[in-house]
């Protein structure tokens, strides 16, 4: 299956799914105008690894800025994962955030709290929030 | 909504700019903005807001500010009555207003909406108003988790985050105009944290 690349913006995520490596990354802002629409093709990316591939799954996120539809749709991507673990397939989430930002480490402990795959919470370097 | 006066009447109008400038409301305002607020102007007004508030855009009240401003002004984008087309794509108009203050901010946004709009967003105001800490993390998740209406843009949770983040109830009034519409305006003040 094919690769998802995703230029990232002022205020959409980088993304880069890898089907050879079993790793997704997701990175920056996200704020578009219309989250359902943008995440659409990572959750169809996603379903089609677990048809298809179905190998133990890393995904990396470090984020700047969420807003409230993004977390929703968020939620609707690690419930795919949560799924796919529960049936039988292999998922860690890594949630980077930088240090003293503790938005973005809270809304990652809301949003993976109850999931059944691995999950950690990896703290870096401050940067300049606005130099994504 | 196109003003059909004739060019004699601009000039001579009443409204005169600088009593606007220099209103009570606007004499410590950082930010106004009245228009139609497509993703680029509201990415811009943003960012800029993110960048006035403080050389450190890390800190605790600078993200609160830019959370804030964002779910209001995309509110604005998303369900203004008052709405035009942009590049092919139906954009909603308003108006944003931050100030600033010696130990806190304040945001208002405004635009018109249907009479039973501000009626449903009262309703959930109030609500949200009434909860704590605890129980607006939970009501959250609850919303996060709950499926989608069909054709809703949003998730329902815009409100709740505002709620979280500011440090006083929210504020939501109404004035009626004609035709069942209502011109809303919310009012959130964000305290000053270092």
């Amino acid at each position: 299956m094919e690769n998802l690349y995703i230029e990232g913006s002022k205020f959409t995520m980088e993304v880069n799914y890898n089907a050879e490596t079993n790793l997704c990354i997701m990175k920056g802002n996200s704020y578009p105008e219309d989250a359902i629409n943008f995440f659409e093709p990572l959750n169809e990316w996603l379903e089609q690894y677990i048809e298809e591939i179905n190998k133990p799954l890393t995904m990396e996120i470090q984020l700047y800025y969420l807003n409230s539809s993004s977390s929703k749709c968020f939620m609707d991507i690690f419930d795919i994962l949560d799924e796919y673990q529960e049936d039988g397939g292999s998922v860690i989430v890594k949630w980077f955030y930088e240090r003293n930002d503790d938005e973005i480490r809270e809304a990652g402990e809301e949003l993976l709290e109850d999931m059944s795959f691995k999950f950690e919470y990896i703290e870096i370097p401050e940067s300049s929030l606005y130099e994504a | 909504m196109v003003n059909n006066h004739k060019e004699h009447d601009f000039y001579m109008s009443d409204s005169d700019l600088f009593s606007l400038y220099s209103s009570g409301g606007l004499e410590k305002t950082i930010l106004m903005f009245k228009g139609l607020l497509t993703q680029d102007i509201l990415v811009v007004l943003a960012e800029m807001l993110a960048n006035n508030l403080s050389n450190d855009p890390r800190q605790k009240t600078t993200k609160k500010m830019f959370s804030i401003f964002v779910e209001l002004a995309q509110n604005i984008h998303r369900y203004s009555e008052e709405r035009f087309i942009s590049e092919g794509k139906e954009i909603g108009a308003g108006i944003v207003l931050v100030n600033e203050f010696k130990d806190y901010y304040t945001l208002i946004s405004g635009n018109i909406v249907q009479n039973n709009v501000y009626l449903s967003l009262k309703e959930k105001v109030d609500t949200l108003n009434k909860m704590d800490d605890t129980e607006l993390k939970s009501y959250r998740k609850e919303k996060l988790k709950q499926k989608r209406k069909e054709g809703d843009k949003g998730a329902g949770v815009g409100l709740i985050d505002i709620a979280r983040k500011a440090s006083k109830p929210i504020g939501l009034k109404e004035k009626r105009l004609e035709n069942d519409l209502s011109f809303i305006s919310f009012y959130i003040l964000l305290e000053k944290e270092f």
